[in-house]
């Protein structure tokens, strides 16, 4: 698909160790049944797995389950990540310790839910009464599993407050059994989409739970609120219009940071600036405030494209930026800040342009004590243009990190383009990242490198020329692949799975839908969210899809 | 209000501070000094990024050996150690580029791992062989346990799903174990279930508690896995193996090994470290678990040590290229590591148990996932064996299984073999390419 799509910027070249690799992300599933030919004209949807809530996801729907701050979650081992996201249901696994760290979790969110003010919040009406206690249990759990509970349900577990009166003890250890029962079931941990047949294959609408669901993890990465839960049960949730309405409303409501912080921070991959140690010799200037400063302008920044005020086709080349003092000094722009942020204009000869010169995406792209114009360029071809080249062959890896005595950055890389064997994917990196070469390891502004002067022009394998990093900035934002990428990222983010092969009809489908409405980010969303993949599933009989 | 009251930490002491402390005297009766009625215990610990072979690797072999340069910090424990030398885990080798995903899921199962970043499929490891037989004597049967909890954002190794890079056990070829990298989990492990200011009559009550609830989830886990399809069934298994798993532990009693305070989590790797090893130690010595996996870092880690003098990050060092700078970030290190590993064993080898040690009945496997981290072989792989494991090993030697370092040696699916036997676990076979126990260990 991505080869298609290979053309203006970067024209299909054939090249040696590149040639073919190309288009690396969400590539053809070779399980998948309906993979065969002719399918791809109509498009089948991919198959779901069961998805388990991540750290994050549990985060966040026991905070807006139970209005508690409490994150037993927090020590839970970290969730594995396939195609750069940490919630695609295929690795999200269970293993005993963290069964063991999910049933002390619902203890001790139970112990806070009963010993707390937020007791009375869920405790809504006298405990003494049974029937009070069944009330209760099934506002809970309904909320908890995301959909109904049934009357079965609720007096399975009226039982388990019988088993603490049975001891002798109180009302409360009662509903706190059954409070842990709620938080320790399945429905709540996993998100089940069931089949009335659990063997077919066929694709089926979702019920308005599931989509209720679906929506609410992909905006808020969290469980829906009363609204959405009435909106499915009012089966508004079945057309457009009252799924854009929703998606409106989601996108408006604060939670929606979640697209930020999961969704943006993983996808540009700047949630790394928490672990970025540059190397305090080289950098002096790094501190705690300077991190926290690059991270609060990516969240405004990406926040402008999520709230629809800057369409995504201006993300290389923006006439603004959001600064405080230590920022904009930091970047060496003379502007009358305070400490707060403010979205500032800059004119087109400002080297601050967007995307491309954040400090937190030069930084994390950069080793700890200097620049990786090829970890730059490798992540504006995977991350902006989904087609990555594979990683070199064994025993030329890697640039010596230590002695910069031998000339110019670009200089040693000029070595990996003499070798035929390494100039094939490097002709594709290198130009990219050299092109920011004035941004140092963080982010700063600088016209020399180790006293070499820096020449950011280049050339791309298509035989584009430009000469500064905006130059460059605009052809990559121009390339076809730009918007494909931003779908399947989205896409794969949304869905918590891969794009299957049998699905690239939808997915290019939804990119020209996009590209035509204005390249809004509110309006890919909802494009998304009606497309088919998103209200439907597929079983599969496969163990692993 | 009358709800639960108590605490389920146990938090005794000052707050903070790790005291050890002897306690088998009054774990085990006097009949218990006799050292064959001390289990054998399994430690695997996993560096990433290979080594500085040409500094690692002792010039003599045999018993008259010297350590080398990365391990002259195992002075101390010189003669509790066999440097092994020589072996290969082909199975390892990636399709394609992906060494430090294909070495490390390699690192314990010497299986292939399936590329993929959804199709999970790779072994199981050779601690989960052992924990399968041995782990029901104790409440935990083994503990998976890092450093590393995953980078933040990004992907992991060339088309490899993160989960080959983070989990060096896996309980099927699809299950990995995920490894707490929190003190407070481990501490809460080995001390689960122990209140000593609960009335016996209260602990079994907060037993029964947790039973019903565990019986609770059980039953509606049966209910829908009932209502899946293959896929999602297999997902809901490794669910029903946790509640299992919790229940048979809830029927053990918990340990009697004395008071220590609750440690803090530190982001500082030294501090770190040390805590994780003092309660690896811990735990092996109050018998919650007899297996344990560690993981000093994650694969390919690219963590900066600048308290050593190596501010660059760690695979980027080990891509070499020859440079001598390189080199010498690498040894430091690789000595570093060097350095953890014999502090575990120092404080292994201080616990006193009948006649001899904890490190005497146990024996540690430290490896990584590669052996030069430039040429990502996969060949003569950097290797320690520590402890005699109740005399199933003759330590305190260099053995050289293959001196033409451009062939591959013997498969270290063998050693595998060799060190489940140790633990009472016979087999044989294992792995992708076993052809039977390694010679040379006794």
């Amino acid at each position: 698909m991505a080869d298609q799509r290979w053309r203006r910027a970067f024209p299909l070249v054939v090249l040696l160790g590149c040639n073919g690799a190309i288009g690396g992300s969400g590539g053809p599933d070779g399980n998948d049944p309906f993979s065969g030919p002719g399918a791809s004209d109509v498009g089948v949807i991919g198959a779901q797995v069961m998805h388990r809530l991540n750290q994050t996801e549990y985060r966040n729907t026991t905070r807006d389950l139970l209005g508690t701050q409490l994150d037993p979650g927090a020590n839970f081992p970290a969730d594995d990540v396939s195609f750069g996201f940490d919630n695609i249901a295929q690795v999200l696994t269970v293993s005993p310790l963290q069964f063991e760290l999910y049933e002390q979790g619902a203890q001790e969110l139970a112990d806070e839910v009963l010993n707390t003010g937020i007791r009375d919040t869920i405790v809504f009406c006298d405990s003494n009464d049974a029937s009070c206690r069944g009330d209760v249990l099934r506002e809970l759990a309904s909320r908890a599993w995301r959909r109904p509970a049934t009357e079965e349900e609720v007096a399975r577990l009226q039982s388990l407050v019988d088993v603490a009166l049975t001891e002798g003890e109180g009302v409360e250890q009662g509903l706190d059994l059954a409070i842990r029962g709620i938080l320790l079931s399945p429905h709540f941990i996993y998100r089940p989409e069931l089949d009335d047949d659990p063997l077919s294959t066929e694709p089926r609408m979702l019920n308005d739970y599931e989509l209720a669901s679906r929506m609410s993890y992909f905006l808020w990465s969290s469980m829906p609120d009363e609204t959405l839960f009435e909106a499915a049960a009012s089966g508004t949730l079945q057309d457009d219009v009252g799924l854009r309405a929703q998606v409106d409303r989601m996108l408006s409501d604060p939670k929606s940071q979640a697209l930020i912080d999961n969704f943006a921070g993983q996808w540009l991959r700047i949630r790394s600036l928490e672990d970025h140690v540059p190397d305090y010799e080289s950098f002096p200037q790094w501190d705690g405030a300077l991190r926290d400063a690059m991270s609060e302008e990516t969240k405004l920044f990406f926040g402008e494209f999520l709230s629809g005020t800057v369409a995504m086709d201006e993300l290389l080349l923006t006439d603004f930026a959001f600064l405080n003092d230590r920022l904009a000094a930091h970047y060496g722009l003379a502007l009358d800040l305070g400490s707060q942020f403010e979205r500032v204009s800059l004119d087109a000869t400002n080297p601050r342009f967007g995307l491309l010169t954040l400090g937190s995406l030069l930084t994390v792209t950069s080793t700890p004590i200097r620049t990786s114009p090829v970890k730059r360029g490798v992540w504006i071809l995977e991350q902006l243009l989904c087609s990555e080249p594979p990683p070199p062959p064994p025993g030329v890896e890697g640039l010596p990190d230590g002695d910069m005595s031998s000339g110019s950055l670009r200089d040693r890389l000029e070595l990996h383009r003499a070798d035929p064997v390494c100039a094939s994917c490097h002709n594709l990196m290198d130009p990219l990242g050299l092109g920011l070469e004035h941004y140092d390891a963080i982010g700063a502004y600088r016209t020399q490198d180790d006293g070499f002067p820096i020449d950011s022009s280049g050339q791309l394998v298509g035989g584009e020329t430009f000469t500064t990093a905006r130059e460059m900035a605009a052809l990559i934002q121009e390339d076809e692949r730009f918007d494909l990428c931003v779908v399947e990222k989205l896409f794969t983010y949304a869905l918590g799975r891969p794009v299957a092969a049998t699905e690239h009809p939808f997915v290019e489908a939804i990119a020209e839908a996009f590209a035509q409405s204005g390249s809004e980010l509110p309006e890919l969303i909802k494009i998304i969210v009606t497309s088919e993949p998103f209200r439907t599933r597929r079983g599969t009989l496969e163990e692993s899809p | 209000m009358n709800g639960p009251k108590f605490s389920r930490r146990v938090m005794l002491g000052g707050a903070g501070a790790l005291l050890s402390l002897p306690l088998f005297e009054s774990l085990m009766g006097d009949a218990a000094y006799a050292d064959d009625s001390f289990p054998a215990r399994l430690i695997c610990y996993y560096v990433p990024n290979g080594m500085h072979m040409a500094a690692w690797t002792p010039a003599q072999t045999g018993s008259n050996f010297e350590l080398s340069p990365i391990l002259q910090p195992l002075a101390p424990v010189k003669d509790q150690i066999i440097v092994v030398g020589g072996l290969s885990n082909t199975p390892a080798q990636p399709d394609g580029p992906g060494d430090h995903a294909g070495g490390t899921s390699g690192f314990l199962t010497a299986a292939h791992a399936n590329k993929s970043e959804t199709d999970i499929r790779l072994g199981i490891s050779m601690d989960q062989v052992i924990a399968n037989q041995i782990g029901d004597a104790t409440r935990i049967a083994s503990m998976q346990i890092g450093i590393d909890g995953g980078g933040n954002s990004g992907g992991c190794d060339s088309g490899y799903s993160c989960a080959y890079s983070r989990n060096v056990s896996w309980a099927s070829d699809t299950q990995p174990l995920s490894k707490t990298t929190s003190a407070q989990v481990v501490f809460n492990q080995i001390f689960e279930g122990t209140d000593p200011n609960a009335s016996i009559e209260e602990q079994q009550r907060r037993t029964l508690y947790r039973t019903s609830v565990l019986d609770y989830v059980r039953e509606q886990t049966q209910a829908l896995e009932s209502k899946l399809g293959y896929a999602d069934q297999a997902k809901l298994d490794q669910y029903t193996t946790g509640i299992f798993e919790l229940e048979e532990r809830l029927g053990k009693a918990g340990p009697v090994c004395g008071a220590i305070a609750e440690p803090s989590d530190t982001g500082d790797i030294v501090e770190k470290t040390r805590i994780m090893s003092d309660l690896m130690v811990l735990a092996l010595q109050c018998d919650a678990t007899r297996v344990i996996t560690f993981m000093l870092g994650n694969a390919g880690s690219n963590r900066s040590y600048p308290f050593i003098g190596a501010s660059g990050g760690h695979h980027g060092y080990s891509h070499h290229q020859g440079d001598p700078a390189n080199h010498a970030a690498l040894q430091a290190i690789d000595t570093w590591e060097v350095e953890q590993l014999s502090y575990l064993l120092q404080r292994m080898n201080e616990v006193p148990e009948g006649t001899g040690t904890l490190l005497q009945h146990s024996q540690v496997f430290f490896s990584s996932e590669i052996e030069d981290g430039d040429a990502h072989r996969h060949r003569n792989l950097p290797i320690i064996l520590a402890g005699e494991c109740h005399g199933a090993y003759s330590t305190g030697r260099h053995i050289d299984y293959e001196p033409n370092k451009s062939t591959n040696g013997p498969p270290i699916a063998n050693l595998f073999l060799s060190m489940m036997a140790s633990m009472g676990v016979n087999q044989s076979s294992f792995g992708d390419n076993s052809t039977g126990s390694l010679g040379q260990l006794a």
